[in-house]
C-alpha cells in the first residue's frame, strides 16, 4: 500500500490538520518550531489555567482554516460573473490555482513566526525603531533560511508572495512600500488578516475559548466558511472583497460578538492586564537597554521559556525595580485594580466631553501613592466598522450593516484601567469611595 | 494639539462635512484628514502610508473606534456603501469648544467631502505622492501614481493631477504659500 500523502496531526479544534511534504518542511523549520515556546495568550495562564496553549498549534489552525475558505470561495459554482472578470486568469490555469493555494496555506503557518516571548504584551513598547512583529514574521519569510525550503518546493514558492499573504497588505504597506499588492494577492491576503472574516481570528476565537474554559468564543466556523464568497465590494464598485452570503450572516455576527466577548472577558481580563504591566516593567529592566534586540538571530533566541528562568532567577523582594516586578509576578503579587472606565462614567458621570476618568484617577492616585505603585492602563484595538458586503438570494450586492440589526449594536471593546500595588489596595479603595462620594 | 483637541476637530470636521451633504464615511474622513494635515498644516499627528486605495492612517481608525466608545461619534447603516459617521450625543458637546481651523475644515469640506470614493481615492494619492517627491512634474507625479496604484490609469491620474492643482491652488488663500 503506498505511504499516505498527507501528514495527520490531531487538533483540538479542527480534529485533523493535514500536510504534505512540502509543507512539512516549513513546519519543521526552527522559526516554525519556535513558536512551541510561545504562549498564545501571554500570562493569560496565571488567571485561566488551561491556557498554556502556544502560538504552534494555532499557527496550524490557522493554516487549515485557509485551506478550506480557499476551496470555498473559489469553487466555479461559488464565482459570480461580476467577479471573475477580476481575478478569473488567476483561477483558470490549475497550476496556478495549486500556486496560489499552497503559497497561502504555507503564508498562514508562517503569519505568527516574528512574535515575541509572550505574544503581543510587551511589543509596543520594547521592539526598537517602532518595528513589530509583523516586520520580524516578513524578514524571516522573505531570508536566506526560509528561501532554501520556498526553493526546495514543488511548485517553487515566491517568497515575496508568501510574505505578502502572510503579513497582510496594511502591515505590509508599513514594512515595504515597494511590495504592491494586485487584486488577487490583496484578496487572499484577506483570507488571513481580514478583521472581520479572517482566519487567524476564527481560529484564535475558538482554540482561546476551548483552553481558557469558557463558551462566549465560540461560533458556527462551519457554516460561515461554507457561506463565504469573493464579492465585489458594492453595487457599484467592482473590487472583489471577501463576503458571505445571506444564509452565512447570523454566523458571522456571532463572530463578531465572539470577538467582542472574549477581548472584554478575556484578553482584556484585569489581570491579565495587571501581569502585562509587571511583565514590561521586568523586561524593560532585563533587556539590554530596556529592548528586545533588532538582530534576527538574537530575536529568534528569545523565547518564553528563557522569559520565565530569568524572571525565577531574577525575582527579589527589595531589589531594583525590574527584580521587584519578577517577585510580585512569581509570588502573585500582582497590581489590583482600582478603577475600571465604565460606558456610565464615559457617557454621562463626566460633565465635560474634554474629561478622561481614568486618567484623572490615575493622576490623583499616582500623586498621593507614588509612581512605583500606581499604573494606567488603557486600550482600544484598532477595528473595523463590520462593513461587508453580503450576497442577498435575488443576486443583489448589500452592506451587511443594512441585513444584521445586530452588528450595528457591537460595541466597541475597550479598557481603561487604573491599578494600585496590592499592599496599598485597601487604603486606595477608601480615599478613592470618599473622593467619589464627595463629588455632586 | 493633545488628543481632545484632534478629537474635536474630527467631530466638527464630521459636522461640517454633513452640512456639504458628503455622505461621510470612513474614507471621507481619512482623505479630508490628510488634506487639512499635508495641505493646511493643521497640526494633527495621524501617520498617514500609501495604503490599497490610497492615503491611510491607521492611527486615525483607532481614534475613530476611541471616539465611538466615548459617544463622540457613532455608525449609521447605509443599504449599499459602507456605514456613514455621525455625532454622537456627546460629539456635539464638542463641536462648541472652539472654531480654531474653522477655515481649514470648511475648506476640505467644500473641495472633498463630496466626492465618491474613487475619486477621493485618486486625488488624494496624487497629493500624497507629489507631496512625498517635491519637484516631480504633473506627469511624472501621474506616471508613478499609476505605477504605485496599478488599479488606476493613465487618464485617471492626469485628471486627478489637475484636480489636485486647483485644490493646491484654492488652499493658498488659506495657507498663504
Amino acid at each position: 500500500m503506498p505511504a499516505s500523502p498527507y501528514q495527520e496531526i490531531r487538533d483540538p479544534i479542527h480534529v485533523f490538520v493535514r500536510l504534505d511534504d512540502d509543507e512539512l518542511k516549513v513546519l519543521d523549520s526552527p522559526p516554525v518550531q519556535r513558536l512551541r515556546r510561545i504562549h498564545q495568550l501571554a500570562m493569560s495562564y496565571l488567571v485561566y489555567p488551561g491556557a498554556t496553549h502556544r502560538r504552534f498549534e494555532h499557527s496550524l489552525g490557522v493554516m487549515e482554516l485557509a485551506g478550506r475558505v480557499f476551496d470555498v470561495v473559489t469553487h466555479e459554482a461559488n464565482l459570480l460573473d461580476a467577479v471573475r472578470s477580476e481575478i478569473g486568469s488567476e483561477l483558470l490555469n490549475p497550476d496556478k490555482k495549486m500556486y496560489w493555494r499552497k503559497a497561502l496555506r504555507v503564508a498562514a503557518l508562517c503569519h505568527d513566526l516574528g512574535h515575541l516571548p509572550f505574544s503581543h504584551a510587551a511589543e509596543e513598547e520594547l521592539m526598537p525603531d517602532g518595528r513589530t512583529h509583523e516586520h520580524v514574521s516578513a524578514e524571516l519569510i522573505l531570508g536566506d533560511e526560509m528561501q532554501t525550503i520556498w526553493e526546495s518546493m514543488r511548485p517553487q514558492l515566491n517568497a515575496e508572495d508568501i510574505a505578502k499573504l502572510a503579513v497582510g497588505e496594511a502591515k505590509m504597506a508599513q514594512i515595504r512600500p515597494d511590495l504592491d499588492f494586485g487584486t488577487w494577492e490583496s484578496l487572499l491576503s484577506e483570507i488571513i488578516s481580514s478583521d472581520t472574516l479572517g482566519v487567524d481570528r476564527m481560529d484564535y476565537l475558538l482554540r482561546d475559548s476551548h483552553h481558557v474554559g469558557v463558551e462566549y468564543g465560540r461560533f458556527d466556523h462551519h457554516r460561515l466558511i461554507d457561506t463565504m464568497r469573493i464579492l465585489p465590494t458594492s453595487q457599484r464598485a467592482t473590487e472583489p472583497t471577501l463576503g458571505t452570503t445571506d444564509g452565512g450572516i447570523h454566523a458571522a455576527e456571532s463572530l463578531l460578538l465572539a470577538r467582542y466577548s472574549m477581548f472584554m472577558q478575556v484578553y482584556f481580563h484585569r489581570t491579565r492586564v495587571a501581569y502585562d504591566c509587571l511583565l514590561k516593567d521586568f523586561l524593560g529592566g532585563w533587556l539590554p537597554k530596556g529592548k528586545f534586540p533588532s538582530d534576527l538571530e538574537a530575536l529568534q533566541s528569545m523565547t518564553d521559556d528563557a522569559v520565565l528562568q530569568a524572571i525565577s532567577e531574577q525575582s527579589s523582594e527589595d531589589g531594583k525595580a525590574h527584580e521587584v516586578a519578577a517577585h510580585r509576578i512569581m509570588n502573585r503579587g500582582h497590581f489590583r485594580l482600582l478603577y475600571k472606565e465604565t460606558p456610565v462614567d464615559l457617557s454621562e458621570l463626566a460633565s465635560s466631553a474634554r474629561q478622561d476618568p481614568a486618567k484623572e484617577v490615575f493622576v490623583e492616585a499616582e500623586a498621593r501613592y507614588g509612581a512605583d505603585n500606581v499604573r494606567h492602563e488603557a486600550n482600544t484595538p484598532s477595528q473595523s466598522d463590520y462593513h461587508f458586503p453580503v450576497l442577498e438570494s435575488d443576486r443583489d450586492v448589500v452592506s451587511s450593516k443594512t441585513v444584521s440589526e445586530s452588528l450595528n449594536h457591537i460595541p466597541v471593546a475597550r479598557f481603561g484601567f487604573v491599578f494600585v500595588a496590592p499592599e496599598l489596595y485597601e487604603l486606595a479603595r477608601e480615599w478613592l469611595n470618599k473622593s467619589r462620594s464627595a463629588t455632586p | 494639539m493633545d488628543r481632545f483637541d484632534h478629537r474635536e476637530l474630527l467631530c466638527r470636521l464630521v459636522d461640517a462635512m454633513h452640512q456639504q451633504g458628503s455622505w461621510v464615511g470612513e474614507t471621507h474622513i481619512q482623505k479630508c484628514s490628510m488634506f487639512l494635515q499635508k495641505l493646511l498644516q493643521v497640526p494633527t499627528d495621524y501617520q498617514f502610508i500609501l495604503y490599497k486605495h490610497g492615503p491611510y492612517s491607521f492611527d486615525l481608525r483607532t481614534e475613530l473606534a476611541e471616539m465611538r466608545v466615548r459617544y463622540l461619534l457613532d455608525l449609521k447603516p447605509n443599504r449599499v456603501y459602507a456605514p456613514s459617521y455621525i455625532l454622537g450625543h456627546r460629539g456635539r458637546l464638542h463641536i462648541e469648544i472652539s472654531n480654531e481651523f474653522q477655515n481649514e475644515i470648511d475648506f476640505v469640506s467644500r473641495e472633498l467631502s463630496r466626492k465618491n470614493v474613487v475619486e477621493l481615492e485618486r486625488v488624494a494619492t496624487v497629493y500624497y505622492v507629489s507631496e512625498a517627491n517635491p519637484g516631480l512634474s504633473k506627469p511624472k507625479v501621474a506616471e508613478l501614481v499609476c505605477q504605485l496604484k496599478s488599479h488606476i490609469k493613465p487618464p485617471q491620474a492626469i485628471s486627478a493631477a489637475d484636480e489636485v492643482e486647483r485644490i493646491v491652488d484654492a488652499a493658498s488663500e488659506i495657507t498663504g504659500r
